[in-house]
Protein backbone atom coordinates (compact mmCIF):
# COMPACT_ATOMS: atom_id res chain seq x y z
CA UNK A 1 0.00 0.00 0.00
CA UNK A 2 1.40 3.58 -1.09
CA UNK A 3 2.05 5.23 2.12
CA UNK A 4 -0.70 8.22 1.77
CA UNK A 5 1.59 11.09 2.80
CA UNK A 6 3.67 10.75 -0.11
CA UNK A 7 1.42 10.84 -2.85
CA UNK A 8 2.69 13.90 -4.90
CA UNK A 9 1.23 17.05 -6.32
CA UNK A 10 1.22 15.70 -10.38
CA UNK A 11 -0.64 12.31 -8.89
CA UNK A 12 -3.63 15.04 -6.81
CA UNK A 13 -4.02 16.40 -9.56
CA UNK A 14 -4.81 13.73 -11.83
CA UNK A 15 -7.47 12.24 -9.38
CA UNK A 16 -9.03 15.59 -8.82
CA UNK A 17 -9.12 15.76 -12.52
CA UNK A 18 -10.86 12.23 -12.96
CA UNK A 19 -13.10 12.89 -9.98
CA UNK A 20 -14.73 16.40 -11.45
CA UNK A 21 -14.70 14.72 -14.99
CA UNK A 22 -17.02 11.86 -13.78
CA UNK A 23 -19.17 13.90 -11.51
CA UNK A 24 -19.81 16.35 -14.67
CA UNK A 25 -20.73 13.88 -17.15
CA UNK A 26 -22.81 11.98 -14.80
CA UNK A 27 -25.08 14.74 -13.95
CA UNK A 28 -25.15 16.11 -17.22
CA UNK A 29 -25.59 13.19 -18.78
CA UNK A 30 -28.82 11.83 -16.29
CA UNK A 31 -30.20 14.92 -15.60
CA UNK A 32 -29.03 17.79 -18.34
CA UNK A 33 -27.45 20.40 -16.00
CA UNK A 34 -24.34 21.56 -16.50
CA UNK A 35 -22.27 21.76 -13.54
CA UNK A 36 -19.83 24.64 -13.21
CA UNK A 37 -17.93 26.82 -11.60
CA UNK A 38 -16.36 24.43 -9.10
CA UNK A 39 -14.18 25.78 -6.48
CA UNK A 40 -11.93 23.95 -3.62
CA UNK A 41 -13.79 24.06 -0.21
CA UNK A 42 -11.26 24.24 2.59
CA UNK A 43 -11.90 24.96 6.21
CA UNK A 44 -15.28 24.51 6.48
CA UNK A 45 -17.50 22.04 7.05
CA UNK A 46 -18.02 20.33 3.79
CA UNK A 47 -20.96 18.53 4.76
CA UNK A 48 -22.63 21.98 5.83
CA UNK A 49 -26.53 23.21 4.18
CA UNK A 50 -26.47 19.06 2.95
CA UNK A 51 -29.19 16.89 3.89
CA UNK A 52 -28.25 13.62 1.42
CA UNK A 53 -24.67 12.45 1.35
CA UNK A 54 -24.28 9.40 -1.09
CA UNK A 55 -21.40 7.67 -0.08
CA UNK A 56 -18.98 4.75 -1.52
CA UNK A 57 -14.94 3.31 -0.65
CA UNK A 58 -12.50 2.67 -3.00
CA UNK A 59 -10.29 0.08 -2.22
CA UNK A 60 -7.07 -0.88 -4.12
CA UNK A 61 -2.94 0.55 -4.18
CA UNK A 62 -4.88 3.56 -2.20
CA UNK A 63 -8.00 3.23 0.06
CA UNK A 64 -10.88 6.15 -0.30
CA UNK A 65 -14.13 7.84 0.67
CA UNK A 66 -16.08 9.11 -1.83
CA UNK A 67 -18.81 11.05 -1.59
CA UNK A 68 -21.46 13.19 -2.40
CA UNK A 69 -23.30 15.62 -0.64
CA UNK A 70 -26.24 17.73 -1.18
CA UNK A 71 -29.58 19.80 -0.03
CA UNK A 72 -33.01 18.28 -0.05
CA UNK A 73 -33.99 19.95 -2.56
CA UNK A 74 -31.07 19.74 -5.03
CA UNK A 75 -31.32 15.97 -4.57
CA UNK A 76 -35.37 16.01 -5.36
CA UNK A 77 -34.47 18.24 -8.50
CA UNK A 78 -32.08 16.24 -9.84
CA UNK A 79 -33.77 13.07 -9.36
CA UNK A 80 -36.71 14.38 -10.91
CA UNK A 81 -34.77 15.56 -14.03
CA UNK A 82 -33.43 12.30 -13.92
CA UNK A 83 -36.73 10.22 -13.96
CA UNK A 84 -39.26 12.56 -15.27
CA UNK A 85 -40.83 12.38 -12.05
CA UNK A 86 -42.48 15.95 -10.66
CA UNK A 87 -40.54 16.71 -7.32
CA UNK A 88 -44.06 16.95 -4.86
CA UNK A 89 -44.57 12.97 -6.46
CA UNK A 90 -41.21 11.75 -5.64
CA UNK A 91 -41.06 9.76 -1.93
CA UNK A 92 -37.88 10.37 0.43
CA UNK A 93 -36.70 6.79 -0.75
CA UNK A 94 -36.87 7.93 -4.71
CA UNK A 95 -34.51 10.28 -3.27
CA UNK A 96 -32.27 8.26 -1.11
CA UNK A 97 -32.44 5.96 -4.26
CA UNK A 98 -31.18 8.69 -6.53
CA UNK A 99 -28.43 9.85 -4.20
CA UNK A 100 -27.20 6.62 -3.90
CA UNK A 101 -27.44 5.87 -7.86
CA UNK A 102 -25.37 9.19 -8.62
CA UNK A 103 -22.74 8.59 -6.61
CA UNK A 104 -22.34 4.74 -7.70
CA UNK A 105 -22.27 6.36 -11.12
CA UNK A 106 -19.93 8.50 -10.46
CA UNK A 107 -17.59 6.24 -9.03
CA UNK A 108 -18.19 4.35 -12.07
CA UNK A 109 -16.90 6.97 -14.18
CA UNK A 110 -13.99 7.42 -12.01
CA UNK A 111 -13.00 3.95 -11.68
CA UNK A 112 -13.05 3.93 -15.66
CA UNK A 113 -10.94 7.27 -15.67
CA UNK A 114 -8.19 6.21 -13.12
CA UNK A 115 -7.62 2.81 -14.97
CA UNK A 116 -3.87 3.08 -15.51
CA UNK A 117 -2.85 4.94 -12.43
CA UNK A 118 -1.95 4.57 -8.98
CA UNK A 119 -5.41 4.97 -8.08
CA UNK A 120 -7.48 2.53 -9.68
CA UNK A 121 -9.65 0.81 -7.35
CA UNK A 122 -12.65 -1.49 -6.55
CA UNK A 123 -16.08 -0.42 -5.22
CA UNK A 124 -18.24 -1.19 -2.44
CA UNK A 125 -21.94 -0.83 -2.71
CA UNK A 126 -23.40 2.68 -2.05
CA UNK A 127 -24.15 4.34 1.29
CA UNK A 128 -26.65 7.23 1.86
CA UNK A 129 -26.73 8.93 4.84
CA UNK A 130 -29.57 11.51 5.64
CA UNK A 131 -29.84 14.27 8.08
CA UNK A 132 -29.18 17.40 9.09
CA UNK A 133 -26.02 19.51 11.36
CA UNK A 134 -23.95 16.42 10.24
CA UNK A 135 -20.10 16.41 10.71
CA UNK A 136 -17.07 15.06 8.93
CA UNK A 137 -14.32 14.19 10.80
CA UNK A 138 -11.24 12.45 9.34
CA UNK A 139 -8.59 12.27 11.53
CA UNK A 140 -6.07 10.92 8.99
CA UNK A 141 -2.97 12.27 7.01
CA UNK A 142 -3.93 11.37 3.93
CA UNK A 143 -4.66 14.14 1.18
CA UNK A 144 -8.28 15.09 0.92
CA UNK A 145 -10.09 16.54 -1.82
CA UNK A 146 -13.35 18.59 -1.17
CA UNK A 147 -14.87 20.40 -4.28
CA UNK A 148 -18.15 22.40 -4.87
CA UNK A 149 -20.37 22.69 -7.70
CA UNK A 150 -22.92 24.96 -8.94
CA UNK A 151 -25.59 24.64 -11.15
CA UNK A 152 -28.22 27.32 -11.28
CA UNK A 153 -28.92 27.99 -8.03
CA UNK A 154 -28.05 24.63 -6.42
CA UNK A 155 -24.64 23.11 -5.65
CA UNK A 156 -23.76 19.71 -4.97
CA UNK A 157 -19.90 19.10 -3.05
CA UNK A 158 -17.10 16.29 -3.83
CA UNK A 159 -15.58 15.06 -1.27
CA UNK A 160 -12.50 12.18 -1.23
CA UNK A 161 -10.79 11.43 1.68
CA UNK A 162 -7.58 9.16 1.01
CA UNK A 163 -7.94 6.73 4.44
CA UNK B 1 -47.49 -6.77 -30.98
CA UNK B 2 -45.09 -4.68 -28.88
CA UNK B 3 -41.70 -6.52 -27.50
CA UNK B 4 -41.82 -7.53 -23.63
CA UNK B 5 -39.04 -6.24 -21.65
CA UNK B 6 -38.09 -7.19 -18.02
CA UNK B 7 -36.08 -4.77 -16.02
CA UNK B 8 -33.49 -6.41 -12.90
CA UNK B 9 -32.21 -3.74 -10.72
CA UNK B 10 -31.91 -3.03 -7.17
CA UNK B 11 -32.51 0.78 -8.25
CA UNK B 12 -35.84 1.99 -8.37
CA UNK B 13 -34.98 5.00 -10.03
CA UNK B 14 -33.47 2.87 -12.86
CA UNK B 15 -36.75 1.23 -13.31
CA UNK B 16 -38.01 4.65 -13.89
CA UNK B 17 -35.90 5.85 -16.10
CA UNK B 18 -35.55 2.79 -18.30
CA UNK B 19 -39.53 2.63 -18.11
CA UNK B 20 -39.83 6.10 -19.13
CA UNK B 21 -37.57 5.58 -22.65
CA UNK B 22 -38.73 1.84 -23.51
CA UNK B 23 -42.85 2.85 -23.00
CA UNK B 24 -42.44 6.36 -25.08
CA UNK B 25 -40.54 3.81 -27.86
CA UNK B 26 -43.71 1.57 -27.72
CA UNK B 27 -42.16 -1.47 -25.79
CA UNK B 28 -43.84 -2.80 -22.62
CA UNK B 29 -42.15 -3.35 -19.46
CA UNK B 30 -43.83 -7.22 -18.21
CA UNK B 31 -41.63 -6.88 -15.08
CA UNK B 32 -39.94 -5.22 -12.26
CA UNK B 33 -37.23 -7.29 -10.41
CA UNK B 34 -35.23 -5.87 -7.58
CA UNK B 35 -32.57 -8.95 -7.61
CA UNK B 36 -31.18 -11.53 -10.03
CA UNK B 37 -33.04 -14.10 -8.29
CA UNK B 38 -36.12 -12.36 -8.60
CA UNK B 39 -34.90 -11.60 -12.18
CA UNK B 40 -34.87 -15.52 -13.03
CA UNK B 41 -38.17 -16.29 -11.24
CA UNK B 42 -39.92 -13.76 -13.28
CA UNK B 43 -38.03 -14.54 -16.33
CA UNK B 44 -39.54 -18.45 -16.20
CA UNK B 45 -42.96 -17.00 -15.22
CA UNK B 46 -42.86 -13.70 -17.81
CA UNK B 47 -40.84 -15.28 -20.83
CA UNK B 48 -39.82 -11.85 -21.87
CA UNK B 49 -38.63 -10.78 -25.33
CA UNK B 50 -35.19 -8.83 -24.03
CA UNK B 51 -33.67 -8.45 -20.40
CA UNK B 52 -32.31 -4.87 -18.99
CA UNK B 53 -30.16 -6.75 -15.98
CA UNK B 54 -28.00 -5.13 -13.27
CA UNK B 55 -24.72 -6.77 -12.57
CA UNK B 56 -24.10 -5.28 -8.59
CA UNK B 57 -27.86 -6.62 -6.86
CA UNK B 58 -28.40 -8.47 -3.24
CA UNK B 59 -29.30 -12.29 -3.12
CA UNK B 60 -28.32 -13.07 -6.80
CA UNK B 61 -25.91 -10.71 -8.68
CA UNK B 62 -26.38 -10.03 -12.61
CA UNK B 63 -23.68 -12.06 -13.61
CA UNK B 64 -25.09 -15.41 -12.10
CA UNK B 65 -28.91 -14.45 -12.89
CA UNK B 66 -27.95 -13.82 -16.49
CA UNK B 67 -26.08 -17.21 -16.46
CA UNK B 68 -29.29 -18.77 -15.04
CA UNK B 69 -31.50 -17.26 -17.59
CA UNK B 70 -29.32 -18.05 -20.85
CA UNK B 71 -28.91 -22.17 -19.47
CA UNK B 72 -32.74 -21.71 -19.64
CA UNK B 73 -32.75 -19.92 -23.14
CA UNK B 74 -29.55 -19.40 -24.70
CA UNK B 75 -31.37 -17.06 -26.95
CA UNK B 76 -32.34 -14.67 -24.39
CA UNK B 77 -31.49 -11.29 -25.53
CA UNK B 78 -29.71 -9.81 -22.39
CA UNK B 79 -28.44 -6.28 -21.85
CA UNK B 80 -26.28 -5.67 -19.08
CA UNK B 81 -26.11 -2.50 -16.76
CA UNK B 82 -23.32 -1.59 -14.96
CA UNK B 83 -21.60 1.59 -13.43
CA UNK B 84 -18.42 -0.04 -13.68
CA UNK B 85 -17.38 -0.81 -17.08
CA UNK B 86 -13.71 -2.14 -16.06
CA UNK B 87 -12.68 -5.07 -18.15
CA UNK B 88 -13.13 -7.69 -15.80
CA UNK B 89 -16.42 -7.15 -15.37
CA UNK B 90 -17.34 -6.94 -19.23
CA UNK B 91 -15.40 -10.22 -19.20
CA UNK B 92 -17.39 -11.96 -17.32
CA UNK B 93 -20.63 -10.91 -18.82
CA UNK B 94 -19.27 -12.38 -22.23
CA UNK B 95 -18.47 -15.24 -20.68
CA UNK B 96 -22.17 -16.35 -19.65
CA UNK B 97 -23.32 -14.82 -22.88
CA UNK B 98 -24.33 -10.92 -22.09
CA UNK B 99 -25.46 -9.61 -25.52
CA UNK B 100 -24.73 -5.83 -24.97
CA UNK B 101 -22.96 -4.16 -22.02
CA UNK B 102 -24.16 -0.72 -21.43
CA UNK B 103 -22.56 1.02 -18.81
CA UNK B 104 -23.91 3.75 -16.58
CA UNK B 105 -24.78 6.65 -16.74
CA UNK B 106 -26.66 6.06 -19.97
CA UNK B 107 -28.95 8.54 -21.91
CA UNK B 108 -31.86 7.44 -24.28
CA UNK B 109 -29.92 7.63 -27.22
CA UNK B 110 -27.49 4.56 -25.54
CA UNK B 111 -30.66 2.79 -24.86
CA UNK B 112 -31.99 2.86 -27.90
CA UNK B 113 -29.01 1.94 -29.99
CA UNK B 114 -28.32 -0.91 -27.88
CA UNK B 115 -32.17 -2.24 -28.34
CA UNK B 116 -31.38 -2.10 -32.26
CA UNK B 117 -28.45 -3.97 -32.46
CA UNK B 118 -30.02 -6.76 -30.79
CA UNK B 119 -33.55 -6.06 -33.51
Amino acid sequence: MLDNIQIDKDSVNVLEKALSEAIVKVIGTTSGFELNNSLLITGNNPLQESQLVGIMFLTGNTNALLAVTMSNKTASTLVSYISGIETTELSDEDIQDGVSELINMIAGSAKSLLKDTKFYFHLTSPITVVGENRLMIHKGTGNKLYKRFHFGDMQINLIHLIL
Amino acid sequence: MSKKILIVDDSPIIHILLRKTLESRGYEVCGDAKNGKEGVEMFKLLTPDLIFMDITMPIMDGIEAAKTIKELNPLAPIIMLSAMGDDEIVSQAKEVGVDIFLKKPFDDYKIVSALSKLE
